[in-house]
């Protein structure tokens, strides 16, 4: 086993990164191509791409383990090159990438089996999770914002997918808001290239050795980032489009809210506090309050927006812009333990978001359902999606042993840390409470209430509740859920992985 | 072979929580209704067989994971393994088949798995999570029927309970933040911060019902089948006493202060329990204030506790006070539940008994209770003595009330009972509960009793004197004379009557 990874790490070389982005670049390109009607070769394609993609993660964490360094430079023009590079933080979020791809490829496959333009889909959701993992394995600056500006084109067809109406005004909603952000995203990384030269992501930050006289257009520079990034990451107000781009078929939805493109918006910050400004440079400079305010409001806001929706996966979507608010929270307050909160809510927020979209696209699909309140006695009629369900709702209200409880656990302890807790506890009790108030009663609905006759049942009951491929996705993230939770201090869970990048943080 | 690996003593800690938690799958109601009292045996045995100091770590769960007995975990696990194991044989004739049965046993399981877990805990974070599954999981067992009256008193049940858990969660990472450990052991001798110590007694302070944070006991156990009702009054409300005495440092400035307020909401709580209980009617909510009050004399009890850490006698009157009241009012949970079905006389007289034992007669385990209580307290705090002595007073009082309710609700039902839908009590109900009085019974004679002294039967005297001033029937004006001649005239009556019928015979 050993001596295979060997030669596998060899042959592969230096460019296994570059390899992981064009497993899923090359297979998407190659999609667009296939007839509507193979439907064979294209779920071979799909799931081998995915597969072969997660391998070669395998090996990159298993060569990175070992000391091998990989980095893939490309010298455009001179003062301007595309780096590709694996460090700790970007092995996390690869991973959960690869991972959620492949259980979200399974899903897709299962619930667009007879729509229209599936070769179209799957293509874009190749690239798109090209575009993830690239943003992901991105070594500096310039190369995240062209990996960034990709994913917004990549998603645009699929939130547009179903092309309705509605679909389309969504779609160009989406559009709309996320290019001003990138926009001024790269404004951003031209000024601030401008005056600190080559961007390489480093750990501990680049800019502290800057004069004091820059620190002004730093902070600025920091102000145009965060808009920049923070559309994608649904920073109240910044969040429009993520509610109204539901639109999107249920698999999309999981992946935008999961790893996609919430989460690169989350990540792009994660990355600009920690590997270019540095977070103690950062909070020198002053502006990781703003931020911790910023996120504070936006999880209240959304918790509270959520709370009056009555379609599922809106309710769902401002607990995203709620959720995702916690990793912000967490890179803005500075101290190892809200660090270690903020990464590990990265994964575990993506694994149980996941559940819960799975879940939602499985009663849309199976019985018609898209409303809470066509929700009563479902858990009878679909247990295993709906114990996948509960489980999701509980890790998002933090309740142990669910992934979730762990994310708040260091987000407290680090708000304890930097001498917060009077302002960071309020949050977290107010989301926790209202989390439990909006997810609560669609549990009840689905266990104690009887069942009303469904909307409109597509997928009879036979040996199990629905097609498999649907039933069987949901069930896996929500058992990662679990463990991640209820193994979180056991030898290479996200807790421990999110507690090694933090220590290289910390100068 | 397999006895050693079975005898093997981390390996009942592990079971005593997950067995529960395997047997939550069985759909089968004819095995799974057995495996309700079943899951309750390897606490029990657990706690039988176990040393003290007994642990298992278990490193790779949560935030590091510490699961094990102490002298107070052994005995707290006794009451509460013995409690579930007894409301278990209850139920397993004593809840409507149908549909909702497995729901019944998977949130049953849940709720008890929750329940030992946090017994068990040596570490905050298995505390939490087995006081989370356990307060969340009740709500299963608290809307078991489906009607207005449940899903209401589940929901204010639900709210508090999630309320308590985030505040207890707050105070948690608080206190674990300050001392830099999760587990229990490294909060002795600690200094807390004040908020950290308020916010965990907040928490705790919702299940203990202290007053003001008590809405939800009473209605929640008004709408709850008497099993459950047992059990929460039993055993899960003083997973919240638990939690004090485990979170808490005793002795550490923060910590005292609080308890001192403990001790006096303690007392509050004992008589605002009862002075609105003595207003209610339904037997059951009646029990539940009496808890609210019994339960207030158990946070006074551990307010001392924390401001005493090495004061052996009191952290032994805690104990013994939790356990005489877990027992008895589970059996008067249980039997109130009986005498609903059947009505009969002499059940009404077995709960007269239970009743008595919980106002603490002589030769009771409630005057064991109580007279420990009152040789542990500490030389500054002896003016409690008199509240405890009101507080029986105030017990007697009440639990008047609770038989008074019950002879109302037989003259309400015994003349509707031939269209009476109740079903007879099945074997198991008697046995559960035939077991658990005859226990109550009998456990206190395991202690040297204490010696009689008119001092501590004054006031339940007083008090049965109260009451049966209450009860009397309308008096005529003129009183005693009127009632001699009355008596007089009726004796004559009955004299004459009974001449004219028996004339014949005796002249014949």
């Amino acid at each position: 086993m050993n001596e295979l990874l060997n030669v596998l790490t060899d042959a592969l070389g230096e460019n296994l990164p570059l390899w992981i982005v064009l497993s899923s670049f090359s297979v998407g390109l190659v999609i667009f191509f296939v007839q509507e009607g193979s439907h064979r070769l294209r779920t071979t394609l799909n799931l081998l791409a995915a597969v072969v993609k997660l391998l070669l993660v395998g090996v990159l964490i298993w060569g990175v383990y070992h000391g091998q360094v990989y980095e893939v430079r490309w010298v455009i023009a001179p003062n301007l090159e595309l780096l590709l590079h694996a460090d700790a933080l970007s092995m996390l979020f690869v991973t959960l990438s690869a991972l959620l791809w492949l259980v979200t490829t399974v899903y897709a496959i299962g619930y667009l089996e007879h729509s229209p333009h599936r070769s179209r889909f799957f293509g874009f959701f190749s690239l798109c999770v090209s575009a993830t993992v690239g943003l992901a394995l991105a070594g500096n600056l310039v190369t995240f914002v062209m990996f960034y500006e990709f994913l917004t084109l990549a998603t645009y067809p699929l939130v547009a997918h179903k092309g309705s109406h509605e679909a389309r005004k969504a779609a160009r909603l989406y559009l709309a808001y996320t290019f001003t952000g990138g926009l001024l995203l790269l404004v951003a990384v031209v000024w601030l290239k401008s005056i600190a030269g080559p961007l390489t992501f480093v750990q501990g930050g680049i800019l502290d050795s800057l004069p004091a006289e820059t620190h002004s257009a730093l902070r600025w520079i920091f102000l145009l980032m965060i808009v920049g990034l923070g559309v994608k990451a649904a920073l109240v107000p910044l969040h429009g489009w993520l509610p109204k781009s539901m639109v999107a078929p249920a698999p999309v939805s999981a992946l935008l809210h999961a790893v996609a493109v919430v989460k690169a918006g989350a990540f792009g910050i994660v990355r600009v506090v920690y590997d270019v400004y540095g977070v103690e440079f950062a909070a020198f400079l002053g502006v990781l309050v703003p931020l911790g305010v910023v996120a504070a409001f936006t999880i209240v806001y959304g918790s509270t927006l959520a709370l009056f929706q009555d379609s599922l996966k809106k309710r769902l979507a401002y607990s995203t812009v709620s959720q995702v608010s916690y990793i912000i929270l967490g890179t803005a307050i500075l101290g190892p333990l809200a660090t270690v909160g903020g990464i590990v809510h990265l994964v575990h927020q993506g694994i149980m978001k996941i559940t819960l979209f799975f879940a939602a696209g499985n009663y849309a699909e199976t019985l018609g359902i898209h409303r809470v309140s066509q929700m009563n006695g479902v858990g009878k009629r679909m247990p295993l999606t709906t114990l996948a369900f509960t489980l999701g709702a509980l890790g998002m209200i933090g309740i142990p042993p669910m992934a979730g409880f762990i994310s708040k656990w260091y987000l407290g302890l680090g708000a304890l840390e930097a001498g917060v807790l009077l302002w960071v506890m309020p949050v977290l009790i107010a989301s926790s409470l209202l989390n439990a108030a909006y997810f609560l009663p669609i549990l009840y609905r689905a266990w104690f209430l009887p069942a009303d006759p469904w909307p409109d049942e597509h997928i009879k009951a036979q040996r199990w509740e629905t097609h498999g491929m649907l039933l069987w996705p949901p069930v896996i993230t929500a058992s990662l859920a679990l463990l991640a939770g209820l193994l979180a201090s056991a030898p290479f869970s996200p807790l421990e992985w999110a507690q090694l990048i933090t220590a290289r943080e910390y100068k | 072979m397999l006895q050693p690996v079975l005898l093997e003593l981390p390996f009942l800690l592990l079971l005593a929580p997950l067995l529960p938690l395997c047997f939550a799958l069985v759909a089968n109601d004819r095995i799974g209704q057995w495996l309700l009292p079943v899951a309750a045996l390897p606490a029990l045995v657990a706690a039988f067989v176990l040393p003290v100091g007994t642990s298992v770590a278990l490193p790779w769960v949560l935030l590091g994971v510490q699961w094990g007995i102490d002298a107070t975990g052994q005995l707290w696990l006794l009451v509460t393994a013995l409690v579930w194991l007894l409301a278990g044989l209850y139920s397993v004739s004593g809840t409507p088949a149908g549909a909702s049965w497995w729901r019944f046993r998977v949130f049953f399981m849940l709720t008890l798995s929750g329940n030992v877990l946090l017994v068990m805990a040596q570490d905050m974070g298995s505390f939490f999570l087995g006081f989370a599954l356990m307060g969340l999981a009740a709500y299963g067992l608290i809307a078991q029927q489906a009607s207005v009256t449940t899903r209401r008193a589940g929901r204010i049940y639900l709210i508090w309970t999630v309320l308590g858990e985030v505040l207890l969660f707050a105070g948690a990472v608080f206190t674990a933040g300050s001392i830099g450990s999760v587990y229990f052991s490294e909060v002795a001798g600690k200094e807390l911060p004040l908020a950290a110590v308020v916010l965990v007694t907040l928490g705790l302070g919702i299940k203990v019902a202290l007053p003001g944070l008590h809405v939800w006991l009473p209605i929640a156990h008004g709408a709850a089948p008497p099993a459950v009702s047992a059990l929460l009054s039993g055993v899960m409300v003083k997973a919240g006493i638990l939690g004090l005495v485990r979170f808490l440092p005793a002795g550490a400035a923060s910590t005292v202060w609080v308890a001192e307020w403990l001790v006096w909401l303690g007392l509050v709580g004992a008589f605002y329990g009862v002075v609105f209980g003595l207003r209610q009617t339904a037997p059951k909510v009646i029990l539940a204030y009496s808890t609210m009050s019994q339960l207030g004399v158990l946070t006074l009890l551990t307010g001392l506790v924390l401001q005493a850490p090495a004061d052996a006698a009191l952290a032994m009157a805690l104990l013994l006070y939790v356990a005489h009241h877990a027992w008895v009012k589970g059996a008067l949970f249980l039997g109130v539940g009986l005498f609903k079905q059947t009505l009969s006389w002499w059940l009404l007289g077995v709960l007269v008994a239970l009743a008595l034992v919980l106002v603490g007669v002589p030769l009771t385990s409630g005057a064991l209770a109580k007279d420990s209580v009152k040789a542990a307290l500490p030389a500054d705090w002896q003016h409690l003595a008199l509240g405890l002595w009101l507080s029986s007073l105030a017990t007697t009082l009440l639990m008047g009330r609770f038989v008074w309710s019950l002879w109302r609700y037989r003259r309400q039902h015994e003349g509707a009972s031939s269209h009476h839908t109740s079903p007879s009590p099945g074997l198991t109900q008697w046995l559960g509960w035939a077991i658990l009085v005859e226990w109550v019974l009998w456990w206190p004679f395991l202690f040297v009793l204490p010696a009689f002294k008119w001092w501590d039967v004054v006031p339940i005297l007083l008090g049965l004197g109260m009451v049966a001033l209450a009860l009397l029937p309308r008096i005529p004006a003129g009183d005693v004379p009127v009632l001699v001649a009355h008596a007089g005239y009726r004796g004559w009556h009955w004299v004459r009557e009974w001449w004219r019928k028996h004339r014949r015979c005796l002249s014949a």
